[in-house]
């Protein structure tokens, strides 16, 4: 089954910490790499507010940055428990957050309102 | 002489797939098949030339140029909102490499993090350009008509990626899982590719191996664009190609190695440009067919590949030739 999360970080180091949780191996030459099947998309620093700019075209004030670290998590494979409900994995509970349309990411062909958990 | 191709006992084309499979030309029973995942849409160039959405987990055939070729790509965002029908519009940029283009005879000029101009050619002419930003707000004045506008945080273009009100990722495609001992002969036999790889930036693998990193052979690009062509056994190099001699990865090039005891050649657009004759053990247990390092993960082969085929006996020089001849 597919699920989408969004989920907000304190920082990038603390997202992926979390997203490390999620199962890596090391190839032969020792590099690390992702065990499970799930697709991160890090948004990073957000734009809560847009830049303004000036007639002439240059950037009077930049943008509004969030402070926190956004990721969108499109979760492959998760299993229902007993009563069919679906969870986040393990340690990301706590960090999503649920809002109404796509937000400023979404996954192409996929819909954030029919697939969030 | 006959169609080599008819000998191969895996055969790849850009031929047929369903949902999860690139399908093999032969065998025909299915073994050859290749297990594919992609769990976002995307978009491919059609036989008509035109730009068409494919769902999810369903292979491509890119007819982009005129001729099909399997299209592997790498999970990349549009950042660009509104993509079909392209406005003026800010984003915030990274100290970073970015690519925008676009379709049609308008043209963007930017400003901000990056100063220059992109100059459409045509309605259905797609153009690009790749430049360095800095850490700020890029703008993108739009003037004209430009569709299927596209901003990726990459250093090269990628398939277009719609979007609407919000930045859109297509994910990336996956395939491997090809073959069986019945297939792939370890102890002789010729692997051969005809691709053009995406970028020149990272290691890009073809694999036959036993699934481990013991027993492989490996037609790979370097990050300096070098083909890297190793057969281990057991562990150890029995056979090391080390070819600079390819002037762009990126354009379509016919790669074969052959492996026998003692017997190891690479052949690269007609040309044999690699002998080694001391390599006495050969892999064990060859079984699956990977586009990705052995472990099927890593090193992913994200590029268009016009033909992939195992033989199960060493060809002759003359064979091998006419096979990588362009």
């Amino acid at each position: 089954m597919v699920k989408i999360g969004k989920y907000i970080f304190d920082s990038k180091e603390a997202s992926i910490l979390r997203i490390k949780y999620l199962g890596t191996g090391t190839d032969e030459n020792g590099n690390e790499y992702p065990t499970h099947n799930h697709s991160i998309v890090h948004l990073g620093n957000i734009v809560l507010e847009q830049a303004v700019i000036n007639e002439d075209g240059d950037v009077e004030t930049e943008a509004v940055l969030s402070e926190n670290w956004h990721v969108d998590v499109l979760w492959n494979g998760l299993e229902a428990d007993e009563n069919g409900e679906y969870s986040h994995p393990y340690g990301w509970a706590g960090k999503a957050v649920e809002i109404d349309g796509d937000g400023v990411h979404s996954f192409y062909g996929l819909k954030y309102e029919s697939l969030k958990f | 002489m006959a169609n080599l191709l008819e000998e191969a006992s895996i055969l790849l084309t850009p031929t047929a797939y369903n949902d999860g499979k690139m399908l093999s030309v032969k065998p025909t029973n299915g073994d050859g098949d290749f297990i594919f995942t992609r769990n976002s849409a995307a978009t491919r160039v059609n036989a008509q030339g035109l730009v068409d959405s494919v769902s999810e987990n369903l292979p491509r055939i890119n007819y982009e140029g005129g001729c099909g070729s399997w299209l592997l790509e790498p999970q990349s965002t549009n950042l660009y909102l509104n993509s079909e029908t392209l406005f003026t519009q800010n984003n915030t940029t990274l100290a970073s490499t970015y690519t925008v283009s676009f379709y049609g005879t308008g043209t963007i000029t930017f400003s901000g993090t990056y100063n220059g101009t992109l100059i459409g050619t045509g309605l259905n002419n797609r153009v690009s350009l790749t430049f360095t930003t800095a850490s700020g707000t890029l703008i993108s004045t739009v003037s004209g008509t430009c569709t299927k506008g596209q901003l990726e945080n990459l250093t090269y273009l990628t398939s277009y990626i719609p979007t609407n009100g919000a930045a859109s990722t297509r994910l990336r495609d996956l395939s491997g899982n090809s073959g069986n001992t019945v297939l792939i002969n370890s102890t002789e036999g010729v692997l051969y590719v005809d691709f053009a790889a995406y970028s020149t930036q990272n290691t890009r693998e073809i694999t036959l191996s036993d699934g481990t990193s013991s027993n492989r052979i490996i037609i790979s690009y370097n990050s300096n664009n070098r083909l890297d062509v190793n057969l281990y056994t057991s562990g150890g190099y029995q056979a090391i190609f080390n070819y600079t001699g390819i002037s762009d990865s990126t354009a379509f090039n016919k790669i074969a190695f052959k492996y026998k005891e003692n017997d190891c050649s690479l052949w690269v657009n007609g040309v044999e440009v690699g002998v080694d004759t001391n390599a006495p053990i050969m892999p064990i247990g060859l079984d699956i067919l990977n586009l990705a390092s052995s472990n099927g993960a890593t090193n992913i082969m994200y590029g268009k590949v016009n033909a992939l085929a195992v033989f199960k006996t060493a060809l002759t020089d003359e064979q091998l030739t006419a096979l990588t001849t362009i």
